[in-house]
């Protein structure tokens, strides 16, 4: 007859609650703490078995991937500013190329316009100028 | 036909920083290391959140990976010892009040008593598993979650096939011991 300390011990060994040999089925037939002791072997297989049947998210592969490369590249943390600063060097650009090409014909007409109010108010006689040319202008009516 | 690429190839081509070969290794090996951190915590979200955790920083040793072992024995290894430190680190946020969450169980059992009854069930495994010692854990956990053989078990923990036997042999007593009370 197989002691309880044999049976604890073949128990602990057992890796498949489905195969029990004989001398431990008779065994449990006569002992009950030794039955109770399977049974509780039993639940930690199911519970073993429950556990291990869950399958994992195959989109863990996905957010492992996406965490790699994002510490990879650091320098894609800058991205957003880099295109922010970039965008306004190009406006800048932009308003000083426009003024290039219209500078010339504003600065012609700039410098008559300054010509002949330099002539007017910082002349001795403001005015005389222009009343001879009208006066000029009326004798040939 | 598609032909599957050799593991030490893709942790080479890993190694000089190709992620799209780890990406492979990855798909190779998430259930496997999901099913150990299901071993250690008993939570789906959780043990996803640490499989992730463990892969990332699987990438970031690789170069420390010299090929002496298997890929897996050392993948495994990085893995039962993040979950071991996860453990610790649930078990004082659980003792400060701070990880109170209700798991959900698996059963559909209509009954109520017989549901409070499992859940008290799988609370008692979950308890008994929890307080085997560390090395008794990791082998219980590699051997029965993952099916891994005793030598390859041997290999993880780096122990001789015998003194694994024998370790796997004290967690299947001390559990009888803590089940039985």
């Amino acid at each position: 007859m197989m002691k309880c300390k044999d049976f604890n011990n073949q128990l602990a060994m057992l890796h498949n609650t489905g195969e029990i040999p004989v001398d431990m089925q008779e065994h449990m037939n006569h002992c009950d703490s030794c039955s109770e002791a399977f049974e509780k072997t039993q639940l930690l297989f199911d519970f073993v078995k429950e556990e291990r049947r869950q399958k994992i998210n195959p989109f863990v592969t996905t957010r492992v991937m996406g965490q790699i490369e994002r510490v990879q590249k650091p320098a894609w943390i800058m991205r957003p500013a880099l295109v922010a600063v970039m965008s306004v060097v190009v406006l800048v650009l932009g308003f000083f190329s426009a003024s290039l090409f219209t500078a010339f014909e504003f600065s012609q007409l700039a410098d008559s316009t300054e010509i002949i109010a330099t002539d007017y108010f910082f002349s001795e006689n403001p005015g005389s100028q222009l009343e001879e040319i009208w006066l000029n202008s009326y004798s040939y009516e | 036909m598609q032909t599957n690429p050799k593991e030490s190839d893709l942790v080479q081509q890993a190694q000089a920083g190709q992620t799209e070969a780890f990406s492979v290794l990855v798909d190779r090996y998430r259930q496997k290391v999901f099913q150990t951190c299901m071993g250690f915590l008993h939570n789906t979200d959780d043990a996803e959140d640490l499989t992730q955790e463990i892969f990332v920083k699987a990438w970031n040793a690789l170069n420390s990976f010299d090929g002496r072992a298997a890929f897996s024995t050392w993948l495994y290894r990085i893995a039962v010892n993040k979950a071991i430190n996860q453990t610790r680190r649930n078990m004082l946020r659980s003792f400060t009040g701070i990880n109170d969450e209700v798991t959900e169980s698996g059963y559909s059992d209509d009954d109520a008593e017989s549901k409070l009854m499992r859940s008290e069930q799988r609370e008692q495994i979950k308890g008994a598993v929890n307080r085997l010692k560390t090395k008794q854990k990791k082998a219980f956990v590699l051997f029965y979650y993952q099916e891994l053989s005793l030598m390859e078990v041997a290999a993880v923990l780096e122990m001789s096939p015998k003194a694994t036997e024998s370790l796997i042999f004290r967690a299947r007593k001390k559990l009888q011991s803590l089940l039985s009370r």
